[in-house]
Formats: structure tokens, C-alpha cells, sequence
């Protein structure tokens, strides 16, 4: 990794510690600054830190994901206003349910717990606490203390509460009553566009590609910039084997997310306003086994259209997180293949061999790589 | 309604349409008759200017400004920031097209679908006065946009008010290396001479940076004394400026006259290249010099030979 030495060092150094403690935008734009400066573990540092607060924007994602990864091109520098969300308020006078939500946010469990302990006291926000103490039980896998709790928080009315105690049951393992409780809760009045996305996303677990699709397609009529469920309807398609009607799906939901996070609590700050958000069962965004299963499926939905730049790139970005992925070494052997470089071809195919050689894919591989090294073998030939 | 712009020019046009609430397509055909422009108007108001204020030009612009990437997966840039581009590079456009004397336009009336901007005529020729005497107020401060802006010491750096700065801010920090004066950062950021003084101005206020003086500038001199036939005095004198002010160039141009002078092709040819460098737009002529050059290299190569 780059690191600057001498005078350069020491302006990036004295200009982080004029900015202080900036704003998520600011700490991006410095991040990107010294990134160029060729101080990477300065721009990791700030933009570590823009995407630990609240409201980051999406170019310090992808400004840490680049870094991460140990690249320096195509950062992106963001104006203040494309903020999209606006941090929950904490201060003094805030509620102590909006402050237990921000505190669940950030992690910090025990105060979240206290607040929303405190916010149980207070009638109109007793159902909405209930929930968000539900789903701190259930990270805690206190499944009796969660359960009970989300019966009161349905009981109460809160917004959001079956669909986290599907949640809950869908991440037990329990599909068919995780199913069973969102099918009685969409008959409810109105039911939100979270909710058919939850319940197309377990439909889609328990096999149910059509089912997940109907469901998935109210919820991006319901609500069209709802990423996940535009990253679902792709796979559900892609089960359907629809590929053209697979990447559009993908493709929307990358224009509003770069990361497909299936699972996410719902926690309501302040009575009748937006849910926040929280990702359900990953340490960071971008790490869940989701976004490779969505990635592979545009690969794959890019590869079966011919575009296959776009698809060699996809199957790139999964083998960077998981460089033995056997799905993404086999499909990025296709498209090499097919952009007639057959050596690449056929290191990826023998890479899948020797990782999974008792799978259809280690088989089919096993195959097309004999025919690479004939391929490979006749302009070794010919360049002779 | 049609003409040459060398009769009536077209901020006369767009007053006489702006004046008569007309709808309809101005399509104006300058220097280049390959790049026409299609202003389209609406009730006398511009609402596209294309191709240069169009969709693409606005992607391209802000992906060249680190706000937008190639990637499949952009950033969440908010409307009001596209917005803001898209009337930047119309009046930018429009700007230069003010000044076209040479070429034609052609207004063709009839009703035209609304457009990405809604600017009155008189609101365009405002804001270009306006910038126009901002550029005159800058050049007076900032030494003809020749100070050349440098970091403040590190211990003020770091002390003083926090600091919120635009992604355009921190373009100029990135652009800002100790040789580039005012001029050069505009050329390379592909900004307006007075946005950028502008912003020079306000991060000098903030203690980020400060303003060394304009280097002398040798030019003058270089002249005369090739004018004087001293060739070899004209060269150390150019060599000086291009080395502190990269970007001149005038003083490339002159440097590669002077190395002619005194027989150096080769000599001259890198001249050349550079000052072809630093502004693309005089690639034809710089072309036919290099080419020149290059012969008489040829010749006496063969000669000596």
C-alpha cells in the first residue's frame, strides 16, 4: 500500500486534523484526496470512519470497497447534499425511542436496550419500543424474550413488527411459518411494499420462484426504489429463467444500492415517520453471501445476453471477496472462452476441478477444459 | 430566420426570439461546420442546448469531475447537482457561442417538446456580464490569473475553523502542485477562469492555501532578443518560464522559434510538441510546424550523411 513520505505526509496529516470531526460527505472527499496523494491508509482511516455515521453516502461505500481492495481509481468525490438520509436526531431533546434506534444503529446494544426500556413507558411509543426491543432480543438470540416481546408490539399495532417477526422466523430457519405469519399480514389494509419483498424473498427460499415473483412485483409497483426487492425479483427471474427480464431487475437494483441485503429489521425512531434501516445478519454491507448470489446472477444474466465485458467484470468482483468461488471461476471461464482467451479459460476451469471436482460444475469444467487446450493448442500451431 | 453570424450576431438572435416569446429550434453552425448546436426555445426561454448541455455531455462532465463513475453502480448524487451541471455547460456553451463571428444560424419556428432548463434570454446575458466583470475584478487580484497558488505551512494548515469544502474545493487541493498558476488550474480542471479564482480566493481566506507571485515572465525579453537574432539568450530565457509555468504557451511556441533559429530542429520539435500539448486546439498549426521541422531535420541528416 501507497504511503507518502515527508512534507506530503505531514499536509494530509495537518489537513485531517483541521477538518476534525467532519461530515460523512467531507471525510469522502478527503479520503479521495489522499488517496491520490498516495496516502491510502489516511483515506481508508476517514472514509472507515464516513461510513460508520449516519446518512453516509453511497460514494464512501464504494470509495472503502475500491481502497479495500487495494484500488485507487475510479473514487468518487460527493457534494454535501447527496446525503439521502438524514441522521436520526440524539441530542438532548430527542425521544427515547428515536434515541434507542440510533444507538441499535450503531451497535451499542445496552444503551439501546435502556432507551427502549424508557421508551416502553411512554404509551404512544410503547409498540414501536416493543419491536425494536424484539429484534435486539432476537440479535442476541434471546428468542423467548424476542417472541414475547413481538407479540406486544403486534398486539400494539406497530408498523413494522410482523414483518420482523417474519424476519425472525424466515432467519430460524422456520420458511413455512415465516410464510405462513406475512401471508396473514398481507391481508391486513395497505400492507407496505417491505413486506411482499420479505415475503417474495421467502417464497424464493422455500423454491416458490413464481409465488416470489407475483409477490416481488407488487412490491416494486408498491414502491419502485426499493432495492431489494428489485435484486430479488432478479433472482427470482433468474430461477425462471428469464435472463433478459433477470438483468433489468439486477441492473435497477444496482442503480440504487450497491449492495443487495435481502434481510433488514425495520425500526421505527419516531411514530409515523420512515422505518431505519438495519441490516440483518452482517457485520458490514457487502459482506453477505447475498450480494454474491446476486452478482452471480447477473454474470450469468449478462453472459446468456452477450455482453460480455459487463459479465467478465461481475464474475471479477465476486472472485475478489472469494477468489475459489466455483460458480464464478466456471461462468468467468465461459466468457473467456467466448472473448477467445483460452489459456484464461481454461485456468479458471481447471481452478474449478481441483476446488469442486465431484460437482456438475467440476464435470462440466473437466470438459470444456479439453477442449480449451485443443482450442489453445491449434493457435500455438498456427502462431508457429 | 437564418443569416451569417457575421450580419447579425446571435445575441441579437436570441433577444429578437427571447423578445417575441418564440418556439422553435435555433440551430447555429460555427467555426466547425461538423458541430452544429440546437438550442431549442420555448415561450422565448432556452430549454436544451445541445449536444453540449444534453444527457451524455452531463454524464461525461460529471464522471470527469470524480462525481459520477463508468460503473454499473452510481453514486446517490442528488437531482439539484445534475441539475446544476446541465446549466453550467449550457451557459458555458452559450458563452462561446456569443462570440462566434464566423458561420450561421438557422431558426426553424414550430412547437417544441419542454426541455431540461428554463432560462430566460435575458437571465443568459446576465449572468455572462456577470461573469465577464468578475473575470476583470479576479485578473486585478490575482496577478492576470498568473499567482500561482500554493499550501499554507503545515502548523496553519492544521489550526482554524473547520472546514466544509465542495468536491470542487478539493479538485483544486488535488491540482494545486507549487508550478501551476491560476490559469493552468482552470485549463487543467476544465473549469471557468473565475469559478476558479473564485475558490483560490475563499481557500486563501480559509488559510488552506496562499499565493505566490506570478514568475517573471521572460517572454518579452525572448522575444527581442530573438528579434535581435540572439537565439541561444532567447532559449535560456524560455527555458526558465516553461519551467516554472509548464502551461505557457506562448512561451513554448517562442522557445521552439528560437531553437529553429539557432538550428536545433529537434530542439525545436519538442517545443512544439509541448505547446501542442498545452492547448489541443492548435493542433493544425502546431502539426504543420513539427512537420517543417521534421524535414529540415530530415535534410540535414541526409546532408551530413
Amino acid at each position: 500500500m501507497a504511503t507518502p513520505e515527508g512534507p506530503e505526509a505531514a499536509r494530509i496529516a495537518a489537513l485531517r486534523r483541521r477538518l476534525g470531526a467532519a461530515s460523512p460527505a467531507t471525510l469522502t472527499n478527503f479520503a479521495w484526496f489522499a488517496a491520490r496523494r498516495g496516502s491510502d491508509a489516511a483515506a481508508i482511516e476517514a472514509v472507515r470512519e464516513a461510513v460508520s455515521q449516519p446518512g453516509a453516502p453511497r460514494a464512501a461505500w464504494q470509495t472503502l470497497e475500491r481502497l479495500v481492495t487495494g484500488r485507487t481509481d475510479g473514487l468518487l468525490l460527493t457534494p454535501a447534499s447527496a446525503t439521502r438520509h438524514a441522521p436520526v436526531d440524539i441530542s438532548s431533546g430527542a425521544s427515547a425511542l428515536a434515541a434507542a434506534v440510533a444507538a441499535h444503529r450503531e451497535g451499542a446494544l445496552a444503551v439501546a436496550e435502556t432507551c427502549y426500556l424508557a421508551a416502553l413507558a411512554v404509551s404512544p411509543l410503547a409498540a414501536a419500543a416493543s419491536d425494536g426491543l424484539a429484534v435486539l432480543h432476537e440479535q442476541r438470540h434471546e428468542q423467548d424474550a424476542a417472541n414475547s416481546a413481538w407479540q406486544r408490539a403486534i398486539a400494539g399495532g406497530a408498523p413494522w413488527a410482523a414483518h420482523n417477526h417474519a424476519l425472525a422466523l424466515l432467519r430460524r430457519g422456520e420458511v413455512p411459518a415465516a410464510r405462513r405469519a406475512m401471508a396473514q399480514a398481507l391481508t391486513t389494509a395497505a400492507p407496505a411494499a417491505a413486506l411482499y419483498a420479505l415475503a417474495g424473498y421467502a417464497a424464493l427460499l422455500d423454491g416458490a420462484a413464481a409465488e416470489a415473483l407475483s409477490s416481488l412485483e407488487v412490491a416494486v409497483e408498491l414502491e419502485h426504489d426499493l432495492a431489494r426487492a428489485h435484486f430479488t425479483l432478479g433472482l427470482a427471474h433468474d430461477r425462471l429463467g428469464h435472463p433478459a427480464a433477470a438483468l433489468a431487475a439486477t441492473r435497477r437494483g444496482l442503480l440504487l444500492s450497491p449492495w443487495y441485503l435481502p434481510q433488514v429489521w425495520l425500526l421505527t425512531p419516531v411514530p409515523g415517520s420512515p422505518p431505519v434501516e438495519l441490516p440483518a445478519g452482517s457485520e458490514r454491507p457487502g459482506a453477505s453471501d447475498g450480494t454474491d448470489e446476486v452478482l452471480l446472477a447477473l454474470g450469468r444474466s449478462l453472459l446468456e445476453t452477450g455482453h460480455l465485458g459487463e459479465s467478465l467484470a461481475v464474475f471479477d468482483q465476486v472472485l475478489v471477496r472469494d477468489p475459489a468461488q466455483p460458480a464464478a471461476l466456471f461462468h468467468r471461464g465461459v466468457v473467456l472462452a467466448k472473448l477467445r482467451r483460452y489459456d484464461e479459460a481454461l485456468a479458471d476451469w481447471e481452478a474449478v476441478d481441483r476446488t469442486d471436482p465431484e460437482s456438475p460444475l467440476g464435470a462440466m469444467s473437466r470438459r470444456h477444459a479439453r477442449s480449451a487446450r485443443q482450442l489453445a493448442a491449434l493457435f500455438v500451431a498456427r502462431a508457429g | 430566420m437564418h443569416g451569417p453570424l457575421h450580419e447579425i450576431g446571435l445575441v441579437e438572435v436570441l433577444q429578437l426570439l427571447g423578445r417575441g416569446a418564440r418556439d422553435g429550434t435555433l440551430q447555429v453552425v460555427g467555426l466547425d461546420p461538423a458541430a452544429p448546436r440546437t438550442v431549442t426555445l420555448s415561450a422565448g426561454r432556452v430549454v436544451s442546448v445541445e449536444p453540449d448541455a444534453g444527457e451524455a455531455a452531463v454524464e461525461q462532465a460529471l464522471v470527469a469531475r470524480h462525481l459520477s463513475g463508468t460503473d454499473t453502480i452510481r453514486p446517490d448524487l442528488a437531482t439539484e447537482s445534475r441539475d446544476a451541471m446541465q446549466l453550467e455547460l449550457a451557459m458555458r456553451t452559450l458563452a462561446a457561442m456569443l462570440h462566434w463571428t464566423r458561420g450561421r444560424f438557422d431558426f426553424a419556428e414550430g412547437p417544441v417538446r419542454d426541455g431540461p432548463l428554463d432560462i430566460a434570454v435575458d437571465t443568459i446575458l446576465l449572468e455572462l456580464v456577470g461573469r465577464e466583470s468578475r473575470r476583470v475584478e479576479l485578473a486585478a487580484l490575482l496577478d492576470d490569473f498568473h499567482a500561482v497558488p500554493i499550501f499554507v505551512a503545515d502548523d496553519r494548515l492544521a489550526v482554524g475553523a473547520p472546514l466544509e469544502l465542495d468536491p470542487l474545493d478539493w479538485r483544486i487541493l488535488d491540482a494545486v502542485d507549487g508550478r501551476r498558476d491560476v490559469s493552468a488550474l482552470a485549463g487543467t480542471l476544465d473549469e471557468p477562469l473565475e469559478t476558479i479564482g473564485d475558490r483560490v480566493r475563499a481557500l486563501q481566506g480559509a488559510t488552506i492555501l496562499e499565493l505566490a507571485a506570478a514568475p517573471t515572465n521572460n517572454a518579452l525579453a525572448a522575444r527581442a532578443a530573438i528579434e535581435a537574432g540572439r537565439y541561444d539568450a532567447a532559449v535560456t530565457l524560455l527555458e526558465h518560464r516553461v519551467g516554472s509555468v509548464p502551461s505557457d504557451r506562448e512561451a513554448w511556441r517562442l522557445l521552439g522559434l528560437a531553437e529553429v533559429g539557432a538550428g536545433r530542429f529537434d530542439r525545436a520539435i519538442r517545443a512544439w510538441e509541448a505547446w501542442q500539448q498545452a492547448d489541443p486546439s492548435l493542433t493544425e498549426e502546431a502539426g504543420a510546424l513539427i512537420a517543417a521541422a521534421r524535414t529540415m531535420l530530415e535534410a540535414l541528416h541526409d546532408h551530413r550523411e
